[in-house]
């Protein structure tokens, strides 16, 4: 009823940093206009040596990188003949990666299940186009909320 | 109860035995991801294949003539367990005389059933059994409520009014699975056209058998007899080895002779042979939503209803004498050939004409299309696009021909409609090659200037009209959808059945759930199932030790797959007919209300769906018109409407300049959002192909096979764009044709002028060819085709070993190819999303934002992309929000979020929108539906702004955890109160 106040003043909370903001951005819209996840934890990707996508493009083509992002797709076209594509996604933009059947097969909890990898592969680069041919996929942990991926459509 | 099942399936262990091809595999068969899915072209649209029957099966006689006349199949869904074709197949077998189709309350297998039984000699009578009495839907009873009513046709007559019958008490249900037959006066229902048996256990004569004695009985059956008349009244006797079996028989003989009326004998079938019992009873433990053990009490105890012979009937039977002969004497007197109706599209209500009489319908096309024409391509007299006139009577002139005026009108009237309505929507398909489409306004790609092929969309010798699909924004579709009923009727128009069929996980799941399993295992195992290869290829795996699923579990899973398990509503066909088309088949109550979201909403069901899926309606010459909701146009229509907002400008989409800035962005695959070549799979081609021109797109559309591409293989038209490969033709003939792709074929039209400038083709012999190429391919047609173009090609000069090279170039092709005019409807598409993504990304991204769900790409992954090109997107306010998505002008200052995450000025971005931000509207946050979003919005605009967070609580009703996910999206952010705080 109007007029009526809950009770009295409760102690202050501490307010939300980025990386929390974020978390409730993505739990409760399921996007975040102002963080990725791994924005949050890219100092330590730094360290593990991950490159961005943005980063691709200063990668020698043909060389081994690691990579990391959300997925935000699986897909297995019915003309690939078991090839799994997936795509991954930083704040930086987005990677095609390459699993083929053996490597899916190898890593299959992680390639069904994680919403987020990090991914050993090879960098392939022609006339403009990127792929990253996987070798080994793990779980990428960011700690929270992601968008959820969009598999097998 | 318990009962083991071998470890192949019964249909293997067939094919094992006979050394024939698998029943169940090869007809009953859905497709593998491979042959039917693979976008959403046209080329590859799934057709149910055409039944063939298993090689050396033939009708034998039998010596005792009998026919079955009380048969289930399993479109009585989770009654019957076998397919309507498997029943015919059997039927065949015995040396039946004819067999009855009576599923529950529909003709949904009738189809199938008639396709099969005339290919293996089978004559059929068609029949339903009505529940009556139904207070609600019977899913989860185990043994549903209500009196059931065997009615057979005696002939078409019979059909139709059953058939109006059907329709009319599943529309006075008001719900899916509930028909109401009440108000229906049987005694004129009839007409004489029936033949009623007294039924199952559940009929009312059976009934008060068992509960009221003889006399009772004998009342209900001469009630039956007042009703329908004695000569279309027999009594149902049957054995299916239960105790009182014979005593019921004995009593019912006596009470039939009391009132005059005939004993027959049937053997209430549900499934066609002893093999598939335990199926049977699965699927009625899953019906009655229970394990088999709980279902025990409700279920048969042994296979007994099988179809059976004359021969073993009569043994049976040995005590009713007559009563398996007249079985056979009533079936062939009711049995008739489905291909009764050719229904004609519904006469169009034409204006009066100059003379003051209604106009015909060709004078009424010819005079909107001449109008229209008028405006495109100028007056007659002084035309400004040389042909075009001559193009429009030439297809006005083969309208007339093949008599299909009213077609053209109906789907006019359809856009029209959307036109006054403000609705976006664009013909697709093959529609696009017909100048008389563009001038009507249904298409927007101009079929003369772009020199598309006519007879690819209408020629002479196709059968039945043309097939033209419209694209509608899909959030307004269902306004266009009740205009049709609203203008034809819902006796003459209803929408088309999907017929929704176990997959590998759901029988999976359902077979796990009747073996008794845990809720937590049946989850678990439907989950590790392989969700494409089918219930084998999770079988394989498991021997691989990829799974753990059980081996009963496989085994029954098996079986089940490919039944039907419900029917769904076709993604937008819909069907007009000039007679009621509730008589052709059918029509029943779709669940879908339209009570969440879009803007037809309703608490009662509001769309009425024939029985039948498309290839039913095909297989019967029903005309279906295709409205298909298509999210790119939502999207566009609401990008324009928020830069009209925005900036007062009104941008026509058909206007849109060609731009070099919108090809460098999409040469540099900037295309997230952008209609059709978002997806992984264009964006690789897009740096390869480099479009420059509006044609490049068109290009770009039908250039897209997912796998070949994205497995590294280069198309062979991008090697020779990039000047990596040499442009040759086989033949200088092939020049004119090929031209336009670098001599590499692209498009069905193409393949269709090949023949004609090497072959000598007519332009509709070359439609023809394009056909005969199909799926479905004839090897007598085909030779006969090959044949002409050999000769054709001889007369002009082409050497034998180049004909043949062409030859098998063409047929390899034919099913790859994509029609130019689909392509260039896309393409439209393509370049109006591309021109917004530049020119206006905070309203594009907006648009995509309230056109959700839609494309490949997330709403997050579309926002990030947004920031990267400099748009800045804002959480939720619950002060400044709407429902939607809307655009504010730019801050004076950068507000207090962005100063420190100021977008990020990538490669990409130009960064010179108008300045909008994007503000996220209510409805994106977690458990806040449009409705309520709406009513938010509307509290705010009418009553003020909201004070605080208790303010809103207040004014407007909301649960906990709704307030709770709105303060979690930061709402209360505005009140300078901390997310945490507000939590």
């Amino acid at each position: 009823m109007p007029g009526i106040v809950t009770g009295d003043q409760p102690p202050p909370l501490p307010g939300m940093d980025d990386f929390e903001t974020a978390r409730a951005d993505l739990w409760a819209t399921g996007m975040s206009p102002e963080g990725h996840p791994t924005r949050f934890i890219r100092d330590e990707l730094d360290r593990m040596g991950v490159v961005t996508s943005a980063g691709l493009w200063d990668v020698e083509p043909g060389s081994k990188v690691l990579i990391g992002g959300v997925v935000t797709h699986r897909q297995r076209p019915a003309t690939a003949g078991g090839t799994m594509f997936l795509n991954l996604e930083d704040e930086t933009g987005l990677i095609n990666v390459v699993v083929s059947k053996g490597c899916w097969n190898a890593h299959r909890r992680v390639a069904l299940t994680a919403p987020a990898m990090l991914i050993r592969g090879r960098c392939e680069r022609s006339e403009g186009v990127i792929n990253v041919v996987a070798e080994r996929l793990s779980f990428l942990p960011v700690n929270g909320t992601v968008p959820k991926s969009r598999d097998f459509r | 109860m318990g009962f083991n099942n071998p470890g192949v399936s019964w249909s293997e262990l067939e094919r094992t035995l006979s050394d024939s091809r698998s029943p169940e595999g090869a007809r009953h068969r859905k497709p593998t991801r491979a042959e039917g899915d693979g976008g959403d072209s046209p080329a590859w649209s799934y057709r149910r294949p055409e039944y063939s029957a298993p090689t050396g099966l033939e009708r034998r006689r039998g010596t005792v003539p009998y026919a079955e006349l009380h048969c289930h199949s399993n479109f009585s869904f989770l009654d019957g367990a076998s397919h309507p074709e498997a029943l015919a197949e059997e039927a065949a077998r015995l040396g039946l005389e004819a067999l009855a189709l009576t599923d529950h309350d529909g003709f949904y297998g009738v189809v199938r059933f008639s396709q099969a039984a005339r290919e293996v000699g089978l004559p059929t009578v068609f029949g339903a059994e009505l529940s009556l009495g139904l207070s609600q839907p019977q899913n989860g009873v185990p043994d549903p409520e209500g009196s059931h009513l065997l009615v057979l046709a005696r002939g078409t007559a019979g059909y139709a009014r059953l058939a109006d019958v059907i329709s009319s008490a599943q529309l006075a249900g008001g719900m899916k699975g509930k028909p109401d037959y009440d108000s229906i006066d049987w005694s004129r229902a009839h007409g004489g056209d029936w033949l009623v048996l007294t039924g199952c256990r559940k009929g009312a004569v059976n009934r008060a058998l068992v509960d009221h004695g003889p006399a009772a009985a004998e009342h209900a059956l001469r009630g039956l007899v007042d009703t329908f008349g004695p000569d279309n009244v027999v009594v149902e006797l049957w054995d299916h080895h239960d105790p009182l079996d014979s005593a019921r028989n004995d009593a019912l003989a006596q009470i039939s002779g009391r009132v005059g009326v005939e004993v027959v004998a049937t053997n209430n079938v549900h499934y066609a042979t002893p093999a598939e019992r335990p199926l049977a009873a699965a699927l009625a433990a899953v019906r009655a939503r229970r394990d088999l053990e709980g279902a025990d009490g409700w279920l048969p105890p042994a296979a007994t209803a099988h179809l059976r012979s004359g021969v073993e009937q009569s043994r049976r039977f040995a005590r009713y004498p007559g009563a398996v002969e007249r079985a056979a004497e009533l079936g062939l007197a009711c049995a008739f050939d489905l291909q009764l109706v050719a229904p004609n599209l519904p006469p169009y209500p034409c204006p009066d004409g100059p003379d003051g009489r209604p106009m015909s319908e060709m004078g009424f096309l010819r005079r909107l299309t001449e109008a229209g024409a008028e405006r495109r391509y100028g007056p007659r007299s002084r035309p400004n696009t040389p042909g075009a006139w001559e193009q429009i009577d030439h297809e006005l002139a083969l309208i007339e021909t093949l008599g299909f005026p009213g077609y053209f009108l109906i789907v006019w009237d359809l856009v029209d409609f959307c036109r006054r309505s403000d609705i976006f929507c664009q013909g697709r398909g093959s529609a696009a090659n017909s100048a008389v489409c563009f001038a009507l306004g249904i298409t927007k790609a101009d079929a003369v200037k772009l020199g598309l092929l006519f007879e690819r969309f209408l020629s002479p010798e196709r059968d039945g009209p043309p097939d033209i699909d419209i694209d509608i924004e899909s959030n307004r579709r269902e306004e266009v959808i009740q205009y049709v009923y609203e203008r034809h009727g819902r006796r003459h128009a209803a929408q088309v059945a999907n017929v929704i069929t176990y997959r590998a996980k759901s029988s999976i799941r359902d077979m796990a759930k009747a073996l008794g399993y845990a809720t937590g295992q049946q989850d678990a195992f439907s989950k590790s199932a392989d969700a494409w290869g089918g219930v084998k290829t999770s079988a394989d795996q498991q021997k691989e030790g990829l799974n753990q699923l059980p081996d009963d579990v496989l085994a029954m899973a098996a079986e089940v797959e490919h039944f039907p398990r419900h029917l769904g509503i076709h993604s937008g066909g819909m069907v007009l007919c000039d007679r009621p088309v509730v008589e052709v088949c059918p029509v029943e109550w779709g669940r879908f209300t339209g009570r969440d979201g879009g803007t037809v909403r309703s608490e009662v069901p509001i769309r009425s769906v024939l029985q039948w899926d498309k290839d039913d309606c095909a297989a019967v010459g029903l005309v279906k018109f295709d409205l298909l909701g298509l999210g790119m146009l939502t999207a566009l229509h609401e990008t324009v409407r928020l830069v009209r907002e925005s900036t007062g400008v009104d941008i026509d989409i058909a206007e849109l300049p060609q731009d070099d800035e919108v090809y460098d962005m999409l040469c540099k695959a900037d295309t997230v959002g952008v209609f059709q070549i978002e997806s992984r799979a264009q964006m690789a081609t897009l740096p390869r192909l480099k479009p420059r021109t509006f044609y490049d797109l068109v290009v770009e559309v039908a250039l897209i096979r997912p796998g070949p591409i994205q497995g590294g293989s280069v198309h062979p038209y991008i090697r020779r764009r990039n000047g990596q490969e040499e442009i040759t033709y086989l033949h200088p003939l092939l020049e004119k044709s090929l031209e336009k792709t670098l001599g590499i074929p692209l498009f069905q039209e193409q393949l269709m002028q090949m023949s004609i400038d090497v072959g000598g083709f007519t332009a509709s012999e070359s439609d023809q060819l394009r056909q005969a190429m199909g799926s479905k391919r004839s090897p007598e047609r085909m030779e006969r085709l090959h044949d002409r173009f050999r000769t054709g090609a001889r007369d002009r000069g082409v050497p034998d070993d180049v004909i043949e090279e062409i030859w098998v170039k063409l047929a390899a092709f034919a099913n790859y190819g994509f029609p130019e005019s689909h392509s260039v409807s896309f393409a439209y598409l393509v370049y109006a999303s591309s021109w917004f993504k530049r020119f206006h990304p905070a309203a594009f991204c907006a648009g995509l934002l309230n056109a959700q769900p839609m494309g490949f790409w997330s709403p997050h992954s579309l926002i990030q992309d947004a920031r990267r090109h400099g748009v800045e997107v804002r959480t939720v306010d619950c002060n400044t929000s709407l429902a939607d998505a809307t655009l504010l002008p730019a801050p004076p200052v950068p507000s207090e979020n962005s100063c420190e995450n100021a977008p990020e000025t990538g490669e990409f971005s130009w960064g010179e929108s108008e300045g909008a931000v994007v503000q996220l509207g209510f409805r994106e946050v977690r458990g806040i539906g449009v409705d309520l979003a709406r009513e938010i919005a509307t509290e705010r605009e009418t009553r003020g702004p909201f004070a605080s967070m208790e303010d809103l609580a207040r004014r407007v009703e909301l649960t906990l955890s709704q307030l709770e996910a709105l303060a979690t999206a930061g709402a209360f952010d505005c009140f300078g109160l901390e997310r945490r705080e507000a939590i």
